[in-house]
């Protein structure tokens, strides 16, 4: 009897253990599955519908100054790279002849002439897929957008093995995932729940490749061409703040009013000589974190 | 005397314990060590299947690596380390470790001894489903997002620390610490439980030097597992701590992963290294010593011989179980350890060489002047001993600095230890299937079947594991997803090997197709099997084959067994047979004066 | 059945010789301590060899010879429960042959580990990371530049954290390639930026740890010319076996040319002395071919 009543409390015991192990498994999942389709804050979410009367943002980034010379990149470590890519130099600022590329335009905020704030609203999700290639060691386009729950398809055009490895913000309700892709392997086609700006991508079989993915709520958003110009088509009449995002020089902001069918131009200006690289703080030697007996000078 | 003896039985048999009735109690939460031993196999049983799988999906990635396969597409390279880390895992903990002490000795330990039970039935049933649980959660590890860790067994930090520094190493490296955990429990439960139970609960007359070597082995099995345990145990709770709650024991200052600097500081990696092999290599022996306990049984049952120099195999027994702890430095000879250490470590690995190699001869001497019967168990038996010198003796090479600087983890160290902690354990757990399974479900498993095999495996694993070493010398690391990438091999210098990996992978394919013989017919006996009507149809000598088979609930059915002898009278002169059980209170002849479990003649 | 099992053993103790001395063997080597490494390998697979063949043989025999059969029905096995003196005699030769593998297996070690890089050394800091190579050379100065982890810009060729406001990192090259010369002894600080990682030439007989927070000094001396694959030995993540680099050994003169050069130079003329060497040859310290490495 004794033994008995023992046993059933080793039971319970034993099944708690195993409830807790297996919420905690669940626990990581839980999170995650709670899906916001509607973006940010779609408490009050109305789904847009274009009108007829949009209009468009152009303009163009100028960079002032002199450009910092892209570096050529060594690949001598994966031959499949360098014959397929001799030349690469690095991407993180690509400008011609003042002209700044890759730079991510877009409607940070701003009221419709119906007076509704575009935060409010919620937008269709698009069926096509974006593409993020994977060609000569770089990712191609170096900077991409699309919406939340938009296919974002990674393909891989290079006869040599690459991971993926997204790097959301933490707690920002985006998930981090690192996947590799073989040479020959088939797309991997993923998604993303919020909108982030900007979600850097990198590769750790080749650690010069970067790429940014851009998640907007709306698709009023753009990446300057190789001179320098945007487009962003499909604007409701309103007023907004457009926001321009370089990975090195950070974002700037213009004011900007779109006419009913009408064409707004805004230009934005970076300074070459300026950007965010705060290198003031570093002290952080790597150095041994434990001076014991190990193979120190020997 | 006789009076006492009568008064003696009759109070036992009073005492006699009835089975209990409901099936639960009887099947699943029983407390009968026999059942529980029984549910340990089935457990090792699931998971050998597992693990197995494993390492043919692993050997499938590693021959074609760009194949897209039915249903599981191509194997990634995090993938195929996701399989090696799980198969490790489940290789070691839960078949090595499950089997051979949970199952067999579980089952046998208490009635070689001659004991109605263990000391702690509650303890033991609940040994085996804490077990269960770390295995359930060790499996849920390939279910979460990113699956199952990439880390291997060994879950080296920092790639085991960080969560972004791979795929798997988010939940699925929680998970795989908590199922560790769960399982370091469990052992330590058996542990004790084995401890005391052989210590308090041997028969009358069963002095230590008169038990058979398995329950030597169990013991220090057992041992091992107190002391080992609870040092894994505590490093895999630092890692949980630095994981999710942010301390830094495992990681220094400093790391560049994801693009950020780490939040750590303070740590060292090489602490967990020490942590975890302190408590590796004794697993090793933990794994081996109760296959080398079974072997030395099995070969003088079959041989119909006395264990050649019983005592030397005790001390055996003991010298690897005491040395075991001090050689752990031999994994890290590279690691980064200060190397006047890694000196120390050297010598003392090619020390516990020693009591290795005297227990080879010591079976190859119970060979000598046998009367061999060739029957299954004994196939495994002898396979067990070709196996463990096969795999054991390039240990030499290993345990040496200086040829650890091109040997470390290449394939060379791959085909040493599955040869000698895998196959031969392996081979060990077949001998003790095919030689008990008579005594635990009362009906023979296929003789022919069997021979086929043993025969199979015996070459099949020779074939899998030799050209490993090849493979090391010409430098093949481990732990590889794969060598070629879209048809061109990555490094040039093992081209050459390719045509080895095929026959490797070929070896493979047949070896497991052929543990499915074994499969049906562990399953076929069990139901349809010759029926084994008498007590001990080998005509062996310890205790286990003086009652019935199965044996009743409380083994040997009131009566509390008198032992008089050593375990190991085969072919005593003068005896009517060629086997004296150890309950026999006759004389015999003269005895030779080799000491060996003949003070007990007094009686 | 006893003969058919030893005949299999026998035959899988041959064929297992047989595999040994079938010509897979070390890829040449090219250190100065190489040649003792190959020599105790060669000397410990010897007595590995005799004591698995002479083990084997005599399994087999004892399966061979005392199998029960028909004739022998009735006739019992030997009875002995072994012999003292005989468990003393094979305890202690045993022992001796171990333990004296194991000291003599220390020479190499102490020869490498023991001691400090002499001064002359070649220096070259190696810094691994997921899954790829860094190597820094002091440059003309025989300086090393600062480093620092917070200036790690890797899409910007950074990938080591040089802070370029240290004058001692104006000359400071950086590559993927090692580069070492020939007869020299070379010391290499080895260094990880995210996880443990493993240095791995198999022609340098040479295999290290770097391990996160620390700084390992090793060295060596690299006695053939030629370029070779540096490959991870311990388990980094997901690509780790795509964890490959290069490693170049030059001629003296070539090699104090290329270091001589300002760093914007130096990949280009690596390139072309590169092309001088095929990969997985080796070359004599003149420059010279003289056979395969593998």
């Amino acid at each position: 009897m004794m033994l008995k009543k023992r046993a059933r409390l080793w039971l319970a015991m034993t099944l708690t253990v195993s409830l807790l192990a297996l919420s905690f498994a669940c626990g990581g999942k839980k999170d995650t599955a709670e899906d916001n389709s509607s973006g940010d804050n779609g408490t009050t979410a109305k789904t847009f519908a274009p009108k007829g009367d949009e209009g468009t943002v152009t303009g163009k980034v100028n960079l002032t100054g002199t450009a910092p010379a892209p570096q050529p990149i060594d690949m001598s470590q994966d031959a499949n790279c360098k014959s397929k890519n001799p030349n690469a130099t690095t991407e993180t600022v690509v400008a011609k002849d003042g002209k700044l590329q890759n730079v991510f335009v877009y409607i940070k905020d701003g009221t419709l002439a119906d007076g509704s704030k575009i935060g409010d609203w919620t937008f269709k999700t698009p069926d096509t897929e974006v593409v993020l290639d994977q060609n000569g060691c770089h990712y191609v386009p170096h900077v991409i957008g699309l919406q939340p729950n938009q296919k974002l398809k990674v393909t891989n055009s290079d006869p040599t093995g690459h991971n993926i490895h997204v790097l959301p913000k933490s707690g920002g309700g985006n998930e981090e995932w690192n996947e590799s892709q073989p040479g020959g392997a088939g797309p991997i086609v993923k998604s993303f729940k919020r909108s982030e700006i900007l979600i850097p991508v990198k590769c750790n079989q080749h650690p010069w490749m970067k790429a940014y993915i851009g998640v907007i709520k709306h698709p009023f958003f753009a990446v300057t061409k190789d001179d320098g110009t945007f487009e962003l088509k499909g604007v409701p009449p309103g007023t907004y703040t457009l926001a321009a995002w370089h990975e090195k020089y950070g974002e700037k902001t213009a004011q900007v009013k779109v006419d009913a069918k009408g064409t707004a131009t805004t230009d934005f200006s970076f300074d070459a000589g300026g950007g965010t690289a705060s290198v003031e703080n570093g002290s952080l030697e790597v150095m041994p974190a434990m001076d014991l007996p190990m193979l120190m000078k020997h | 005397m006789s009076d006492a003896n009568v008064a003696h039985e009759a109070h036992e048999v009073v005492h006699r314990h009835e089975p209990p009735k409901s099936f639960i109690r009887k099947y699943i939460f029983s407390l009968d060590h026999k059942v529980i031993g029984v549910q340990y196999l089935m457990l090792a049983l699931a998971a050998v299947l597992v693990g197995m799988t494993l390492s043919i999906l692993m050997r499938f990635s590693l021959t074609w690596p760009d194949m897209n396969w039915p249903i599981i597409g191509m194997i990634k390279p995090d993938q195929y380390l996701a399989l090696l880390t799980i198969h490790g895992t489940i290789m070691v903990f839960f078949v090595l470790t499950t089997a051979p002490q949970g199952g067999f000795g579980n089952y046998f330990l208490p009635i070689q001894i001659g004991a109605e039970d263990m000391a702690f039935p509650t303890l033991n049933m609940l040994s085996f489903w804490v077990t269960l649980v770390g295995f359930i959660v060790l499996l849920m590890s390939f279910f979460v997002t990113e699956g199952a860790p990439i880390g291997g067994w060994t879950a080296y930090p920092p790639l085991s620390a960080i969560a972004s520094a791979g795929p798997g190493q988010g939940t699925g490296m929680n998970l795989w610490i908590i199922s560790i955990a769960i399982f370091c429990v469990g052992s330590l439960l058996g542990a004790l439980n084995f401890i005391t139970t052989l210590l308090n609960m041997r028969a009358k007359g069963m002095s230590l030097m008169r038990m058979p070597l398995t329950c030597w082995a169990w013991f220090t099995t057992a041992v091992l597992a107190l002391l080992a345990f609870p040092v894994l145990l505590a490093g895999g709770v630092l890692l949980f701590l630095d994981r999710n709650l942010g301390t830094s024991f495992f990681v220094p200052a400093g790391l560049y992963i994801k693009d950020v600097i780490q939040p750590h500081a303070g740590g060292s990696p090489i602490l967990w290294q020490h942590l975890f092999w302190f408590f590796g290599h004794p697993e090793v022996y933990i794994a081996i010593l109760p296959g080398m306990g079974l072997t030395s049984h099995v070969l003088s049952t079959f041989a119909r011989k006395p264990v050649f120099g019983y005592r030397a195999m005790v001390f055996a027994i003991f010298a690897i179980g005491l040395l075991g702890f001090f050689v752990w430095g031999h994994h890290m000879f590279i690691s980064g350890m200060s190397p006047y250490s890694a000196m120390a470590f050297s010598i003392l690995t090619l020390s516990i060489g020693v009591p290795s190699a005297v227990k080879t001869f010591n079976w190859i001497g119970t060979l000598w002047g046998g009367k061999i019967r060739f029957k299954v168990p004994m196939l495994f038996a002898l396979g067990f001993v070709s196996l463990f010198v096969a795999g054991g003796i390039t240990g030499l090479v290993l345990g040496q600095t200086s040829l650890d600087l091109p040997m470390h983890d290449t394939y060379f160290v791959l085909g040493h230890f599955h040869l000698v902690m895998g196959v031969a354990a392996i081979f060990g757990m077949f001998t003790g299937v095919y030689f008990w399974f008579p005594k635990i479900f009362g009906r023979f498993m296929s003789e022919r079947l069997g021979r086929i095999h043993f025969w199979i495996t015996f070459v099949g694993v020779y074939c899998i594991f030799i050209p490993m070493h090849i493979m090391g010398i010409v430098g093949m690391p481990r732990r590889y997803s794969r060598f070629a990438e879209n048809g061109q091999q990555i490094y040039y210098f093992l081209e050459s090997l390719h045509p080895l990996v095929i026959f490797v992978t070929f070896a493979a394919i047949i070896t497991f197709l052929a543990q499915f013989i074994f499969f049906f017919n562990l399953f076929w006996s069990m139901f349809k099997g010759k029926k084994c009507t008498e007590n001990n149809p080998w005509e062996a000598t310890t205790l286990e084959w003086d009652t019935t088979s199965p044996p009743p609930h409380d083994n040997f059915a009131g009566v509390h067994p008198v032992v008089y002898r050593g375990a190991y009278e085969y072919s005593v002169p003068g005896a009517p047979n060629d086997f004296v059980m150890q309950t026999d209170p006759d004389e015999f002849g003269e005895h030779e004066g080799s000491g060996d479990g003949h003070n007990g003649h007094k009686h | 059945m006893g003969r058919a099992l030893a005949v299999i053993i026998w035959l899988l103790t041959l064929a297992s010789v047989v595999l040994f001395l079938s010509g897979w063997w070390f890829p040449t080597t090219i250190t100065e301590h190489g040649p003792r490494v190959d020599q105790q390998f060669l000397i410990t697979i010897i007595v590995v060899g005799i004591a698995f063949v002479a083990a084997q043989i005599g399994l087999g025999w004892m399966v061979w010879r005392y199998g029960a059969n028909s004739q022998n029905k009735d006739e019992r096995a030997l009875y002995t429960h072994g012999n003292n003196r005989l468990e003393v005699l094979w305890t202690v030769i045993t022992a001796v042959i171990f333990i004296s593998l194991a000291v003599m297996g220390q020479r190499v070690w102490a020869q490498l580990h023991f001691s400090d890089a002499p001064a002359d050394a070649f220096q070259a800091r190696v810094t691994a990371q997921q899954f790829s190579w860094n190597v820094q050379y002091p440059g003309k100065d025989n300086k090393f530049g600062r480093t620092d982890p917070t200036l790690i810009k890797e899409d910007e060729n950074n990938f080591i954290g040089l802070d370029d406001r240290d004058p001692n990192a104006k000359d400071d090259i950086t590559a993927t390639t090692l580069v070492l010369p020939v007869n020299r002894p070379a010391e290499l600080i080895l260094r990880s930026k995210d996880v443990t990682h493993s240095f791995w030439v198999p022609q340098l007989r040479f295999k290290q740890d770097l391990v996160p927070g620390m700084e390992i000094h090793v060295h060596f001396t690299p006695t053939k010319v030629g370029q070779f694959q540096l490959a991870c030995a311990e388990l980094c993540g997901m690509n780790h076996f795509s964890m490959k680099g290069t490693l170049v050994v030059l001629p003296q003169d070539q090699l104090n040319d290329l270091m001589n050069l300002p760093p914007t130079q130096f990949q280009p003329k690596l390139e072309e002395l590169r092309g001088k060497y095929e990969l997985g040859m080796i070359y004599d310290e003149k420059g010279t071919k003289i056979g395969k490495s593998y």
